[in-house]
């Protein structure tokens, strides 16, 4: 005979439960958290270089660098002098909430402000998962093509912010920016655009002071 | 891609679910909505894979799919809005509110004694 069990479990709930601890800890601590997430080529590091340095008059940063392997990020961004944990996957295609729990106790995070976390290159699977952050941040550059808040829609529903990347190529390149930013409206209404150049240094200052006054508002503690 | 990830993670649930009672695992009972980011046949693929040996040993996967749920504040009607564009398919209004389609949870669990 058969019988059925109601289970009702949700498959992502301790990734969750783990996210709400990070955030948890990180809001205490007074840390700003921002998930950086784009493909790959897209210009996460390049950007997390430029940010670091212009909010570095407002506080330290900290960075945990997601990769398959190697940490030829990782050590780009420990030449500005922060402190970089670097995750290497193994093959897995997102992070998730414990890989950042497990980084945050083996980091040294005294008077750190922002913390940036890279994610893993992919506009598909860093969507599903919570890490405990404040700040869900989208990139996709102008050489990808307009059309990627369109195609991946689920990961930029979930994203608070989207920054166009490299933008100095507008023009160059096959990019109607009113398109793109159209598209991520109507993925989420209320996502907020940047535009910027971190080679050129175009447009990190205005993302730079979002950036602060959002960690103005960030809650003491978790909920 | 992160199917496979997804698949341990029902495994664990199932085995600590078993553990509290009797009888042979015979099916898993899934819902995944259309916006929860799983490819339903990739987390199939991966669940047959890894249900060769161990919890899951033997088990047959039913995954029932739901879709987007739109609840508009405009005209107030409940739709299924087609990805990627997330929006009233009565009137078309983008104001409003995704109600569904990001669950992604195990039902039920069904066993032979």
């Amino acid at each position: 005979m058969s019988i059925k069990y109601e289970v009702m479990k949700n498959v992502l709930a301790t990734n969750r439960l783990q996210a709400a601890h990070n955030r948890d800890f990180l809001r205490k601590s007074k840390i700003y958290t921002l998930n950086v997430m784009g493909s790959p080529g897209s210009g996460k590091t390049t950007l997390i270089e430029a940010l670091i340095k212009e909010l570095g008059s407002s506080g330290k940063s900290a960075v945990i660098e997601g990769d398959l392997a190697t940490s030829l990020d990782g050590e780009r961004i420990s030449k500005l002098g922060v402190e970089v944990f670097q995750i290497n996957t193994v093959g897995a295609c997102h992070l998730n909430a414990e890989m950042i729990h497990r980084s945050l106790s083996q980091m040294d995070l005294t008077d750190t402000a922002f913390l940036f976390i890279e994610n893993i290159g992919n506009l598909v699977c860093p969507a599903a998962y919570d890490l405990g952050e404040e700040l869900r941040m989208a990139l996709v550059s102008t050489p990808e093509g307009d059309d990627k808040p369109y195609k991946y829609p689920v990961l930029f529903r979930t994203a608070d912010l989207l920054v166009v990347t490299k933008a100095d190529l507008l023009g160059a390149v096959e990019f109607n920016i009113h398109r793109a930013e159209d598209d991520a409206r109507k993925v989420r209404q209320d996502i907020s655009i940047f535009q910027v150049s971190a080679m050129k240094g175009e447009g990190i200052s205005e993302l730079g002071e979002h950036i602060q006054t959002q960690r103005e508002k960030m809650p003491k503690k978790f909920p | 891609m992160h199917e496979f990830s997804l698949a341990k993670e029902i495994e664990r649930i199932v085995a600590e679910t078993l553990a509290e009672r009797d009888g042979k695992l015979s099916q898993v009972n899934l819902v995944v909505g259309g916006l929860s980011g799983v490819l339903p046949d990739a987390l199939l693929s991966a669940l047959e894979f890894i249900s060769s040996e161990g919890p899951l040993k033997g088990a047959k996967f039913i995954i029932r799919e739901e879709p987007a749920v739109f609840t508009c504040s405009a005209c107030s009607a409940v739709t299924n809005p087609l990805a990627p564009i997330f929006c009233c398919m009565e009137c078309g209004s983008v104001k409003g509110e995704l109600t569904g389609g990001t669950e992604f949870y195990i039902e039920s669990l069904e066993v032979e004694e």
